[in-house]
């Protein structure tokens, strides 16, 4: 009885959004992904977590008959343990492009049977490929947030700006080195030190830091998580700083002000992976084919700012939204795509560069405190 | 309002702690309504005793029987003994009257009988209309008298006594003595009192019993622990005593006197050997003048008593203290005197167990 | 323990429930995570704690961590002593609101009390504003985001087990004794010194050892608020868990840690907690005396006739400011613990959609999305039943442990104490990492009863620690007398020890139940569809971005708190159970 009253519920949803009703007819012709039982996703909470239960798990839910399970994203090393112990948290898993590749290497998951795929959608994953064991979820950008107020007159338009204290004086905040990867602040205190996009990798650790010296005294904090990046731009703590793309715009819709640019902006993902023992892998394969459509893709880039990972399915995305996504085609080839294979190889001292960035940046508040 | 006290026989109670000996072996036998004071030095093991009657310590071996009974394997909550503790143990977070209905209630009293019997014995130490009070209220002798009367009031055969009196100042102390004597007369309770004051336990108790180092050395009627020493330990222990050496040879004489002994042995005595001590109680040394019969002495000090006058004297080499009359001769320090015994007085003790 | 006799063994019986969940608990998830600490790539090694040797860093970031906790230690006890002082012995008829007003910053998550603090010390922050306001400073200091930020944050969060400890010790002191000490010729500060400081000891070592502790495993408050040099172990810890999955050098780590920290305890243990080692040793009494104790403070002041006239001239001296300095101080404090909190209270009431500090407005929109969301409340209800059964658990596991350590007389209780305490030492995210493992092979992965068991463990060193200070100055001679009366044990401990250590015991039970409420990191490891609590839902919601909603769920826990807090008044205004004299 109440699971009928939830699904009715779930279908008026559904009908209220038309291009969610628009794309489920077709998708069911192309090829059935009914099922039964349920299937545990990562939720990642917020209005992201919003986001994903309007443009993916209700209609998941409405089209197949297989009940959505949300459940808390974890770290990249609690996933791993949870693996290794044999009860992965999720079926399907949502991982850091910094962290997939470590997953890959050391055989915790599962491949991905695209045999339930429209083979158009596997095509259409052009900026980052859809792969053996795992498909791109979503393309975000580390970019240069500032205070359009304080701004006005110049807007910042690169990283050296961000190092510019004459031209845009004010506090700074970047991502702390314990953030490795995901951070980005290796890659940006290069190229604000005029290393060429194409010759970051591999990074110089020690030239990143002696550029990041050079900020030091004006950052006023290094941000812990994504939250502290735009509240710290919210709360005028800092004026100019580096934060994702989605961030700034959740911010900006509730009535900030925060301006930034796509130029040099850090292209990050993160991935869909069925992990090793997973109990319902077959409805996970079944939920990731379904994200592969175009329709929910450009759904979800409706509610957040992130972009989408199917080329496609911009058919389906207004241009005044395209324009704000990171992946939009007047923007992508302005910003870098984050090189994850450097980040997980192995360097001369026989440390992975996930690693390394963690090490050299404990060494540099240690040294410089 | 007590059904007569019980019999309480300790049978050989061993106990130790660690390498220590707390009791080596004690026995004792408390008649139906004694007052018994164990009496002994801190360390002696009075305390172990007690708390092994009252089911706080379990001995290494012996029994513990009241009213014939061996309890040894009953807990604390069911021997139905009560207890003064040394700093009364009154229950802070409870009024006078809870702290005494507190041992009825845990024998499920009908709270009418709980009233009337509170009233009763809070009437019986003489505190009538202090039930509702607290007890930070209370003076110490208030508090003491709550603590016996909470041992008191549900009738328990047996009643044993820490150190009761031990938190008291002196004149609080003698009268509670005395009530605590006319309460005992009252109620007929057996009585096992704590205590390391000889003072206390010779004028309260009816028999007193010596424990030295786990070990009991002598039970008997005060008069008897005093006149009648079992060893030197206890004559040196009850009252003051003077020990004095034996020399070699016949016949016996103290080291350095001129004269011998004679007389002044007690009955009973031990043969005196050399090496062995005699004990002579102050009081039954005389002093007399230069050229009256004696050991020849001369006065170190003296301390006057009104009736009595003690003496510190120097005899052959020992110091020795006298307790004489006032009423004749006051001495002065430095004069000369003449050192007798009383008659049949001295005792002659093996010189090891002195102390 | 050759020389144990019965009772010692039923002593040491009264341990075993505490050591059979601590061998569940904690010590298979340890070895757990020490084997794990000593293999790489599938065999045997010592690479791991070769890297943690040769790296300099750890080692300085070790003496930091150390350096940090020592430092945050010190400043609760200095701060937190007067003002457990001020309430003990001048405040008593408010005590039991103030006491529960200092746990007041317990009730929100750490991430939006962060913010708080922003708000209040940030360069546009309270502070900075009314002292620009005032004239008294042309630019904005800087309060937060360095060092100083880092200390007001840890010292805000741990203050309370400073405080509690310290004025369940207190209200223990006889007024009476002190009374006494002053009569023997003791001015107010010989008499402070010589009786009062004495038989405070045990509140301020187990507040010490708590607020230690504690810190030691720190690392979001100085990562939030402090400079980034504020860089403690268990960041270094957790970042080698959570993004980096080096588990066998964070275990390495977490090893190393505990090795240092239980050898540091072990060394000065006897001053952290008080256990009879003397077998003539009673625990002396406090309450309800004025015997010997006083004369001998006296006569220790005697003893050095020029310290007592140095002492009477200070105390004299004092003696008149001490009253009103201490109120000031105690009302300054309590202004610090609150003022997050009020602002929270604001945040939770805005009218915004998103954070900011003033509201633009007020409305209860963020209540009414909370009381809308049934996964939150579902998840509030998990945590509360959870977190309440294993602080009850920890409470009847540890409170027989305490007991039998205190009282007992076998060997090794020092070792005995130190594994209680332990699970507080280790970084939660290790004991998270063993505790998961644990549970999968005992088939309770994602069972609720994994959260149950394991906010057990972490929050049995609080109830060890509280109740030993407890038991370490409580007159057994009031059990015995209860015992004597007739009472049975359970009979004598509901009667006479539980109302007399009443204080200790809701500490204690407040302290376990919160770090169950609290925790994050090990919930994220045994998160599953069947158990999620409200902090990982909190979490889940403000990693991305923080909502009022979050502030919500503080003020609505603020509320649980005032009404629990009224129904012990209302029990006193009812009339107690009494004994009717009256003939």
């Amino acid at each position: 009885m109440r699971l009928d009253l939830s699904r009715r519920r779930l279908l008026a949803t559904a009908a209220l959004s038309g291009a969610v009703a628009g794309l489920a007819r077709p998708a069911i012709a192309q090829n059935s992904l009914r099922g039964t039982g349920s299937v545990i996703v990562h939720f990642g909470g917020g209005s992201m977590g919003e986001a994903q239960r309007i443009a993916y798990s209700e209609p998941f839910q409405a089209e197949t008959g297989i009940r959505v399970i949300h459940q808390a994203g974890v770290a990249a090393g609690v996933q791993r343990a949870a693996i290794l112990a044999g009860a992965p948290k999720h079926d399907v898993a949502n991982i850091s492009g910094g962290s997939m590749a470590a997953f890959e290497q050391d055989g915790l998951l599962q491949p991905v049977d695209y045999g339930y795929w429209a083979p158009q959608n596997r095509a259409g994953y052009d900026l980052v490929p859809a792969s053996q064991f795992n498909v791109p979820a979503m393309l975000y950008s580390m970019v240069v947030a500032f205070d359009q107020q304080r701004y006005a007159s110049r807007a910042p338009e690169s990283w050296a700006d961000l190092w510019n204290l004459r031209d845009f004086p004010g506090r700074r905040t970047l991502a702390a080195g314990t953030n490795a990867a995901d951070g980005a602040s290796y890659e940006i205190a290069l190229l604000a030190d005029g290393v060429k996009p194409e010759d970051l990798y591999p990074i110089d650790w020690e030239r990143a830091l002696r550029s990041l010296d050079r900020l030091r005294a004006d950052v006023v904090k290094w941000w812990a998580n994504g939250a502290e990046s735009v509240q710290l731009q919210v709360d005028r703590q800092a004026t100019i700083g580096s934060a994702w793309n989605g961030r700034i715009d959740g911010a900006n819709e509730q009535g900030a002000r925060i301006g930034k640019s796509w130029n040099q902006g850090i292209l990050q993902w993160a991935g869909w992976a069925i992990p090793r023992g997973a109990t319902n892998s077959e409805n996970a394969q079944k939920y990731i084919a379904f994200m592969s459509r175009p329709e929910p893709q450009a759904r979800f880039s409706e509610i957040i700012t992130y972009g989408p990972t199917n080329a496609l399915a911009f058919n389906h995305i207004p241009a005044e939204r395209a324009a704000l996504l990171p992946t939009a085609p007047a923007v992508k080839d302005r910003q870098i795509v984050q090189n994850y294979t450097f980040w997980n190889t192995v360097d001369a001292s026989g440390q992975t560069g996930l690693r390394r960035a963690i090490a050299e940046w404990e060494r540099w508040i240690a040294a410089r405190r | 309002m007590m059904e007569g006290g019980q019999a309480v026989e300790i049978q050989a109670l061993r106990k130790r702690f660690g390498a220590v000996v707390a009791l080596d072996g004690v026995s004792l036998t408390v008649r139906p309504g004694e007052f018994m004071a164990l009496l002994g030095p801190s360390g002696s093991g009075k305390t172990t005793i007690l708390m092994a009657v009252a089911g706080f310590e379990r001995a290494d071996s012996g029994h513990i029987l009241i009213g014939g009974r061996a309890i040894d394997r009953l807990p604390p909550h069911r021997r139905d003994i009560g207890m003064v503790f040394q700093r009364y143990a009154l229950f802070p977070h409870m009024s006078v009257a809870e702290n005494l209905a507190y041992p009825l209630r845990r024998r499920g009293v009908a709270s009418s009988e709980l009233a009337r019997r509170v009233e009763e014995t809070l009437s019986l130490v003489k505190l009538e209309g202090y039930g509702g009070r607290g007890i930070d209220q209370l003076s110490g002798g208030q508090q003491q008298r709550v603590a016996i009367a909470r041992a008191l009031i549900f009738r328990p055969a047996v009643l044993l006594m820490d150190e009761p009196m031990s938190a008291l100042d002196k004149k609080l102390r003698e009268h509670m003595q005395m009530e605590l004597r006319l309460l005992h007369r009252e109620l007929g309770a057996t009585i096992i009192l704590v205590t390391h004051d000889q003072e206390e336990a010779l004028s309260m108790a009816d028999r007193v019993a010596l424990l030295h180092e786990g070990r009991m050395r002598q039970v008997g009627t005060p008069a008897e622990l005093y006149r009648n020493p079992a060893d030197a330990f206890v004559a040196g222990f009850i009252g003051r005593n003077n020990f004095l050496p034996i020399a070699d040879g016949a016949p016996p004489r103290v080291q350095g006197f001129a004269g011998p002994l004679g007389a002044a042995l007690a009955e009973g005595s031990a043969p005196p050997v050399g090496g062995h001590l005699l004990a002579i109680r102050p009081e039954h040394l005389a002093l007399r003048a230069p050229d009256a019969e004696g050991e020849p002495c001369r006065i170190v000090e003296v301390a006057f008593g009104g009736a009595r006058q003690s003496v510190l004297a120097e005899v052959a080499g020992h110091r020795v203290t006298i307790e004489a009359p006032a009423t004749e001769r006051l001495w002065r320090p430095g004069e000369a005197a003449s050192l007798g015994f009383h008659p049949r007085t001295a005792r002659i003790f093996p010189p090891s167990d002195q102390h | 323990m050759g020389g144990m006799t019965g009772r010692d063994r039923q002593r040491a019986a009264l341990l075993l429930p505490a050591l059979l969940l601590l061998a569940l608990g904690f010590l298979a998830p340890l070895a757990t995570v020490a084997w794990t600490s000593l293999r790489r790539a599938g065999h045997f090694s010592l690479a791991a704690y070769a890297e943690i040797l040769a790296s300099p860093v750890f080692l300085d970031i070790l003496l930091r961590t150390l350096w940090m906790a020592v430092l945050v230690t010190a400043l609760c006890a200095a701060l937190g002593y007067p003002f457990a002082y001020c309430v003990a012995t001048r405040a008593r008829r408010h005590a039991g609101l103030i006491m529960a007003l200092v746990t007041v910053p317990y009730l929100t998550s750490i991430l939006i009390r962060s913010y708080a603090w922003v708000a209040i010390l940030g360069g546009g922050g309270l502070v900075n504003r009314t002292l620009i306001a005032l004239g008294l400073i042309e630019d904005p200091l800087q309060l937060v985001f360095n060092s100083f930020g880092s200390y007001v944050g840890m010292v805000h969060i741990l203050l309370p087990m400073m405080v509690l400890p310290l004025y369940a010790a207190m209200r223990r002191i006889d007024g009476a004794l002190l009374l006494a000490g002053r009569g023997l010729g003791g001015g107010p500060m010989p008499v402070f010194v010589t009786v009062f400081l004495p038989l405070s000891l045990p509140g301020l070592a187990a507040g010490s050892a708590l607020v230690f502790l504690s810190a030691l495993g720190f690392y979001i408050a100085p990562a939030l608020l402090g400079a980034p040099g504020d860089y403690m172990l268990a960041q270094a810890i957790e970042v080698r868990v959570a993004t980096l999955a080096e588990f066998d050098v964070a275990a390495g780590l977490s090893c190393i840690l505990l090795v240092l920290v239980g050898g540091f305890l072990m060394l000065f243990r006897r001053r952290i907690v008080s256990l009879a080692d003397d077998p003539a040793s009673t625990p002396a009494r406090v309450v309800g005396v004025a015997g010997l104790r006083p004369a001998c403070a006296a006569s220790a002041i005697g003893a050095v006739p020029g310290l007592r006239a140095a002492l009477n001239a200070m105390g004299d001296a004092v003696a008149p400011l001490a009253g009103p300095l201490l109120h000031l101080h105690g009302a300054a404090l309590l202004v610090f613990m609150l003022a997050p909190m009020l602002v929270v209270v604001l945040i939770a009431c805005s009218s915004a959609p998103y954070l900011t500090f003033p509201p633009p407005g007020y409305s209860w929109r963020w209540f009414m999305a909370l009381l809308d969301d049934a996964n939150w409340l579902e998840a509030a209800w998990f945590s509360l039943t959870v977190s309440t059964a294993a602080a009850v658990a920890a409470l009847a596991i540890g409170t027989p442990f305490a007991f039998g350590l205190a009282r007992g007389r076998f060997g090794g209780r020092r070792l005995l104490w130190l594994l209680a305490v332990s699970p507080m030492i280790l970084p939660h995210i290790v004991i998270g990492l063993g505790l998961f493992f644990t549970f999968v092979a005992l088939g309770l992965n994602g069972h609720p009863v994994s959260f149950w068991l394991a906010y057990t463990v972490i929050g049995l060193p609080y109830v060890v620690i509280i109740l030993l200070s407890a038991l370490g100055r409580f007159d057994v001679d009031l059990e015995r007398a209860a015992a004597n009366l007739g009472a049975a044990p359970m009979t004598a401990f509901r009667t006479v020890t539980l109302p007399l250590l009443a204080a200790s015991f809701v500490t204690a039970f407040l302290f376990a139940f919160l770090s169950g409420f609290d925790d994050l990191i090990i919930g994220l490891f045994l998160s599953s569809p069947r158990g999620t609590t409200l902090a990982i839902r909190m979490w889940e919601d403000i990693r991305l971005e923080i909502s009022p909603k979050t502030a919500v769920v503080g003020v609505v826990q603020l509320g649980v708190l005032l009404v629990a807090m009224t129904l012990p008044m209302l029990r006193t205004m009812l009339p107690r159970r009494r004994v009717r004299t009256e003939a």
